[in-house]
C-alpha cells in the first residue's frame, strides 16, 4: 500500500484527489454518487463577505475539450455560509477548504479573519486568479508585488494553512509563486482557468454575458502541466495542481511534473464519479509501480 | 420509492425518427428508477466518452414505464431534437448501444390530480407535458379533463400525436403555417381555456413562454413553467445555467427545469 497522505502546512490530507472551488459546491450536491469523504479535500465554492448575485447569464459556453465560464463568483456570502452550509460539512470527514474572494485586500483579510474562527473549516485557499470579476479577483494576481502583499496581509490574520491560487494569465507564473511563498503561503494552486472568449457569429456579440469568460476543461491541460512543471522548480512549497484532470493518467501526469495534490475540476460536470475514479486508478497505478511514498514521484519528471 | 440521483449506462432498445429532425429514443432501465422519474425531469445525456463535445446534453423524460413483473425490464423514452453535434450524435445511436446517463434531475411539475389541466406545448417541448400528461389519470385516478394545446411550425413538426390524444381529453394544435390545425401561435389556442381552477403547465421555446406570461398576468394566474439552458453540472453545483428570476438567479438544473411564473419577469433567450 503506497502512503497517500499530503501535507500542506500542518494539514494532512488523506489522499491527493481534491474537487477544485466552483465545481463541488457547497460540498454536499455530489453526495448521491459517492460518499465525499472519500476525497483529500474538498475546495468549496468562492466566499466573499457579502453575497454576490454574480455574472448575468449566459454563463457557460462549450468550446473544443473545453469549458468557458463566467459565473462571477455567485456565492451566498459569509453569513448565510456558515448559516446555512456549514452545518452539512459536519458529516464530511475530510479537509474542507474555503476559497476566499474579495474586492480589496480589506476584505480578503476580515473574510479570513472570520474563517479562522469557524471549526470546520480546515484551510483557506486565496482566490487571486478568478477572471470573472471585476474588482479584486486577478487583479491581485496578476504581478508578484501584489501578490505578495496580499497573501502577507492575510497570513498576518490567518493562522491555518493558507493555500494561494494562482492565475495563469501573466507572463512568467514563476514570478507569482515565488511571491506568494515570499508572502507566507503553505502552498499553490496551479492553475485557475485561462481568460477566454467566444463570439456568436449569428448575433456577432460575445456569447457570455460578462463577455470574457475562464477556460478549463482537457483544452487546457497541457497549458497547467507545463506551469506546474515551472512552479515545482521555483518554490519549496506542496503544489495542488489543477487544470483539465480527467482520469488517472492525467493525475499521474500532473504529480510528476510536481503536483502533490491534485483537484478535480470540469470534470466533476462529466462524470460525476470522476474524483473517485480518478483515485481508485491512481491507487492501482501506485501499487503497480510499487511506490511507496507519493513524494517518490512528485516531480518525478524533472529528475536528470 | 428512489429519489436519488445516478449515473446510468441504459442501453438503447429502440430509435425511431419522428421527422426530419426529431427522434425517439427508448432505454430499458430498472423498474424502480423508471417509477422515481417525475414528469418535468431529465436526464443528463453523454454524447461520447470523449471530450469533445465535452458536457453533458440535458434532456426531459419524455416517458417512463416502470415494469410491475420485472425489476430490469423498465422502459424511458426521451425525445431528441437534433440541434448540434451532441444530440446528433445522440440520434444515431444504434439499438444495444449503451449510453451514459445521469438522473433523474431537475425539480418535477406538481400537478394536483383533481383539477382540470391545461398543457401548453411548444416544439420539443412536448416531451415533458406528454410525460405529465400520461401520469396524471394514474395520479388521481379521477377524471378532471386534461386538456393539451400543442403548437409547431408546421404540421410535420408535430410529434407523438397519437400517445398525445390517447392520454388526453381534448388535443388542440396549432401551426404558424396554417397546415394543420389553428393558424397561429399555440398561446392563441390556450387563451380561451385560461381559467380560475384550471392548473396551467406551460413548455416551449423562450418566446412562446413570453408571450404567455402576460396573457395569464392580465387574468391574476399563475403556471408551472419548464425551462431549458445550457448546464455545467447538472446538481446544482456550478451555478452555470442559471438565469433570471423575480428572487434572483434560478438554477435551472435543480430550481428548475420547473418553476412557477410567478417568479419570472420573462423566460430569459440567450
Amino acid at each position: 500500500m503506497t502512503d497517500l497522505s499530503v501535507r500542506i502546512g500542518t494539514l494532512t490530507l488523506k489522499n491527493p484527489v481534491t474537487v477544485a472551488s466552483g465545481t463541488f459546491g457547497y460540498g454536499t450536491e455530489f453526495a448521491d454518487f459517492y460518499d465525499p469523504s472519500r476525497l483529500g479535500a474538498v475546495f468549496l465554492k468562492g466566499l466573499s463577505l457579502e453575497e454576490r448575485e454574480g455574472n448575468p447569464p449566459q454563463r457557460l459556453v462549450e468550446t473544443p475539450s473545453g469549458l468557458l465560464n463566467a459565473i462571477g463568483l455567485q456565492n451566498v456570502g459569509f453569513d448565510r455560509f456558515v448559516a446555512e452550509k456549514t452545518p452539512a460539512l459536519e458529516g464530511i470527514d475530510t479537509a474542507t477548504i474555503a476559497n476566499v474572494c474579495g474586492k480589496t485586500i480589506e476584505d480578503y483579510v476580515e473574510l479570513a479573519r472570520r474563517l479562522a474562527e469557524i471549526d470546520r473549516i480546515d484551510a483557506a485557499e486565496l482566490n487571486i486568479s478568478c477572471p470573472n470579476v471585476r474588482h479584486g479577483g486577478m487583479a491581485f494576481g496578476c504581478a508578484p508585488d501584489s501578490t505578495e502583499k496580499i497573501t502577507r496581509a492575510v497570513r498576518e490574520v490567518y493562522p491555518k494553512p493558507l493555500i494561494v491560487k494562482l492565475t495563469p494569465n501573466v507572463t512568467d507564473i514563476r514570478d507569482t509563486a515565488r511571491a506568494a511563498e515570499a508572502g507566507g503561503a503553505d502552498a499553490l494552486s496551479v492553475v485557475n482557468t485561462f481568460l477566454g472568449m467566444a463570439i456568436d457569429i449569428d448575433t456577432r456579440r460575445p456569447k457570455l454575458g460578462n463577455r470574457t469568460g475562464g477556460l478549463s476543461g482537457p483544452a487546457i491541460r497541457p497549458l497547467a502541466v507545463r506551469m506546474v512543471w515551472d512552479c515545482f522548480g521555483a518554490v519549496k512549497i506542496p503544489i495542488v495542481g489543477q487544470g483539465g484532470i480527467s482520469e488517472w493518467r492525467d493525475a499521474v501526469e500532473f504529480l510528476l511534473a510536481g503536483a502533490s495534490a491534485l483537484s478535480i475540476g470540469t470534470a466533476n460536470f462529466v462524470n460525476p464519479t470522476a474524483p473517485i475514479d480518478v483515485l481508485e486508478g491512481l491507487e492501482r497505478w501506485l501499487a503497480d509501480q510499487g511506490v511507496s511514498s507519493l513524494s517518490e514521484i512528485v516531480g518525478a519528471a524533472q529528475a536528470g | 420509492m428512489i429519489e436519488t440521483k445516478r449515473k446510468l449506462l441504459l442501453e438503447l432498445a429502440a430509435s425511431k425518427p419522428l421527422n426530419a429532425s426529431t427522434c425517439l429514443l427508448t432505454f430499458r432501465i430498472e423498474s424502480d428508477v423508471a417509477a422515481s422519474c417525475r414528469p418535468g425531469q431529465f436526464f443528463n445525456f453523454r454524447p461520447l466518452d470523449s471530450t469533445a463535445p465535452l458536457l453533458r446534453r440535458p434532456i426531459s423524460i419524455c416517458d417512463a414505464r416502470p415494469d410491475a413483473a420485472h425489476s430490469d425490464a423498465g422502459e424511458i423514452d426521451f425525445l431528441v431534437k437534433i440541434v448540434g453535434e451532441g444530440t446528433r450524435l445522440l440520434a444515431v445511436q444504434a439499438p444495444g448501444t449503451t449510453v451514459d446517463v445521469v438522473g433523474p434531475l431537475g425539480n418535477p411539475f406538481t400537478p394536483d390530480p383533481t383539477r382540470p389541466s391545461l398543457l401548453i406545448a411548444g416544439g420539443v417541448g412536448v416531451a415533458p407535458l406528454h410525460f405529465l400528461a400520461r401520469s396524471l389519470p394514474a395520479h388521481g385516478g379521477g377524471d378532471a379533463p386534461i386538456t393539451f394545446c400543442y403548437g409547431a411550425r408546421t404540421q410535420r413538426d408535430f410529434v407523438l400525436l397519437d400517445r398525445i390524444e390517447r392520454a388526453t381529453s381534448d388535443l388542440i394544435l396549432a401551426t404558424e403555417d396554417g397546415s394543420l390545425g389553428h393558424k397561429g401561435l399555440v398561446t392563441e389556442i390556450a387563451e380561451p381555456f385560461l381559467a380560475d381552477g384550471t392548473q396551467i403547465f406551460v413548455c416551449g421555446p423562450s418566446p412562446m413562454m413570453n408571450a404567455m406570461l402576460p396573457l395569464l398576468r392580465e387574468r391574476g394566474l399563475t403556471a408551472q413553467l419548464s425551462l431549458e439552458n445550457q448546464m455545467g453540472c447538472g446538481v446544482g453545483a456550478c451555478q452555470g445555467c442559471v438565469v433570471p428570476g423575480r428572487q434572483g438567479h434560478i438554477r435551472v438544473c435543480c430550481d428548475g427545469p420547473v418553476v412557477s411564473s410567478e417568479d419570472l419577469e420573462s423566460v430569459f433567450s440567450d
